[in-house]
């Protein structure tokens, strides 16, 4: 039997399809790039010391780091659903001067060197920053170079995949099925939870996953502004810069830790961000 | 479940449209009483669905329900739709495709403060109502489309509205479960103890679930009645459309009318004077091939503009000074080898045409 390539007009099902033939060099040019993702991998787990792998991840480096990475990840992703899903909205929905400026700085994150974007986070809210020395004084609150300084720059660079999912699903959603709800007695608030988040939540959970996986893997802001103290704010990925210059093997052992967490997570939550098999 | 119903609808509904025209419809619907809003595409109904339901804010006017005033432009009320009890069965349906069937019926229900159970229950026993029993697990989209409509119906009743509001509710059906639809919804809104408004723009709808039609154009309302009234003497060009019957303008001296477009009728009663609208029954007109004879008192000829034949009835469109449109057998048209540029004569009997002052 020979495929002779899919109909575009049928859509996608899981029915027993022959796969389609490519065009070798199409093929050639995709499986080079899947070699780019594959190779370094692979390197990974030969450079892998094995035997000593279990005591090099219990060492209280890496047990440090991977805690304060937990922490750090997943507040900055509950931080940013508590902020950026609200936000989201009114960039979706209310009118007001200043929106689409507004809608550029939001995303700004995206483009800018994490490094920048630590900085800028110093000059606003450091020790002599001008919204932080106010703060210190008044609470006595520091956020550099604490863990709280770690989740303010993770969500910094984070919270920007979840606005920019969640907004474009809200405005393709049709807001017709809202009203017909606030006929049924829903007022503003029970429209939201119980019609506009369920009927956006596929887009909510990829932005979600999104927004933890740039959290899971951020360095630059999060070294810039809460600095590389063992136990305070070093997570994994600044442990693996630090390893590098001194202790190949466990930053080896960090990175196969990071791969096999990322792997596992975006594996597990596949479904419902490619809705793939 | 809930208050009892024992007010009518008073509305007063002022919308200027970004197309430039202005919505302005005066609606008086007692309980129990069903008024149709027929119209055609872009005369406003949508308008005036949303301002009764408060989604559309008034420019002017004012609209009461039962006494409490949910709209009034001059003194800056306006009650959010969510507090107006007003059920709606919206055109595309609108069914939370998030929600089990019984999920959105209970919808209005929890958010009464019902609690789930019992808001649960309480819209089991609706989706009873409607024959759609054992249904409540399934998902909006598992429906057909007379089901949907069901469902829909359902979950505007469940939370015991004061107003109903169909808004083109056959519209998403298919021709062949329309039919059957139409009946089921009759019955329910029988059952419904307020004012009900339809909108449509199908007239068979209109004709059998309203008792009072009006007609909405360019966001006017042209004519009031009944569906016999509609029928008989349409008052617009719309309307006679509608009815299929032929309607002209003109002005009657003599027994005879002059209409709009230089034509001449005459009439049955000599004593009728000034503007009237003569109306035309398809049937009370002939075709023939030759001038014909008889007690027929208008006639001329003139050239077939189309013809629309089904092979057991043809509707016939004839050209000036008077356009018809005439309904003739299959085996008539054939006959008469009725065809675009075919020549023919008109015969009307004057006695079977309408003549009424404007």
């Amino acid at each position: 039997m020979s495929a002779v390539g899919s109909s575009p007009s049928e859509p996608s099902r899981p029915s027993p399809r022959p796969g389609a033939r490519p065009p070798l060099a199409w093929a050639v040019l995709g499986a080079g790039g899947a070699t780019l993702f594959v190779l370094p991998l692979v390197g990974l787990l030969l450079r892998t010391p094995w035997s000593r792998l279990p005591d090099l991840l219990t060492s209280a480096v890496v047990v440090d780091a991977l805690r304060l990475s937990v922490v750090a990840s997943l507040s900055a992703t509950v931080l940013s659903a508590l902020l950026g899903i609200p936000l989201a909205w009114l960039l979706a929905r209310a009118e007001f001067p200043g929106k689409r400026l507004l809608r550029g700085i939001v995303t700004l994150p995206l483009v800018l060197p994490p490094v920048v974007g630590g900085a800028v986070l110093l000059f606003a809210l450091g020790r002599r920053g001008w919204v932080g020395a106010p703060l210190a004084e008044a609470t006595g609150l520091v956020l550099p170079f604490s863990l709280g300084g770690v989740v303010l720059a993770t969500t910094f660079v984070s919270m920007p995949f979840l606005v920019i999912t969640v907004e474009g699903a809200l405005r393709n959603l049709d807001r017709r099925y809202e009203e017909a709800a606030s006929t049924l007695g829903a007022g503003p608030w029970s429209v939201i939870r119980r019609v506009t988040l369920p009927m956006v939540s596929s887009s909510l959970l990829s932005g979600l996953i999104l927004t933890w996986a740039r959290a899971f893997g951020e360095f630059g802001a999060t070294v810039t502004f809460a600095g590389n103290l063992q136990g305070r704010t070093q997570t994994l990925p600044l442990a693996v810069f630090v390893a590098l210059e001194s202790d190949r093997d466990t930053a080896v052992a960090i990175s196969l830790l990071m791969v096999a967490i990322a792997l596992g997570v975006l594996l597990l939550l596949k479904d419902h961000w490619w809705g793939t098999r | 479940m809930g208050d009892p119903v024992n007010g009518g609808l008073e509305a007063v509904v002022k919308v200027r449209r970004p197309e430039g025209f202005e919505v302005d419809v005066e609606l008086s619907v007692p309980p129990r009483r069903t008024i149709a809003l027929l119209g055609p595409n872009g005369a406003g109904k949508s308008t005036v669905v949303g301002a009764l339901a408060g989604l559309v804010s008034l420019d002017g006017g004012r609209i009461s329900l039962g006494g409490r005033i949910l709209d009034d432009a001059k003194t800056g009320v306006h009650l959010n739709a969510a507090d107006r009890r007003v059920g709606i069965v919206f055109q595309d349906l609108l069914l939370f495709p998030h929600l089990t069937v019984v999920e959105n019926v209970a919808f209005g229900l929890r958010e009464q403060g019902h609690p789930k159970g019992e808001a649960l229950q309480g819209a089991e026993e609706w989706l009873e109502r409607v024959g759609l029993g054992g249904f409540g697990r399934r998902r909006p989209g598992e429906l057909s489309g007379g089901e949907a409509q069901r469902v829909a119906l359902a979950r505007a009743l469940a939370p015991a509205p004061e107003l109903l509001l169909l808004d083109e509710p056959l519209s998403a059906l298919d021709v062949g479960s329309r039919a059957r639809i139409r009946r089921l919804l009759a019955s329910h809104l029988s059952e419904f103890p307020g004012p009900r408004i339809l909108i449509t723009h199908d007239p068979a709808e209109a004709f059998q679930l309203a008792d009072e039609i009006h007609i909405l154009e360019a966001g006017r309302v042209t004519q009031v009645g009944s569906a016999e009234d509609v029928r008989l003497r349409p008052r617009t060009a719309y309307a006679a459309d509608l009815a299929g019957v032929n309607l002209f303008m003109g002005t009657a001296a003599e027994g005879r009318v002059e209409t709009a477009d230089g034509g001449i009728l005459t009439i049955a009663d000599p004593r009728v004077e000034g503007p009237v609208r003569v109306s035309v029954p398809p049937e009370s007109v002939s075709l023939h091939r030759i001038a014909p004879e008889g007690s027929a008192r208008n006639r001329w000829a003139t050239v077939v503009q189309g013809v629309e034949d089904d092979g057991i009835r043809a509707r016939v469109l004839t050209g000036a000074p008077l356009p018809l449109t005439v309904h003739v057998t299959h085996a008539a048209a054939q006959e008469l080898e009725l065809a675009p540029g075919a020549e023919v004569w008109v015969s009307v009997k004057a006695s079977e045409m309408r003549v009424e002052p404007s």
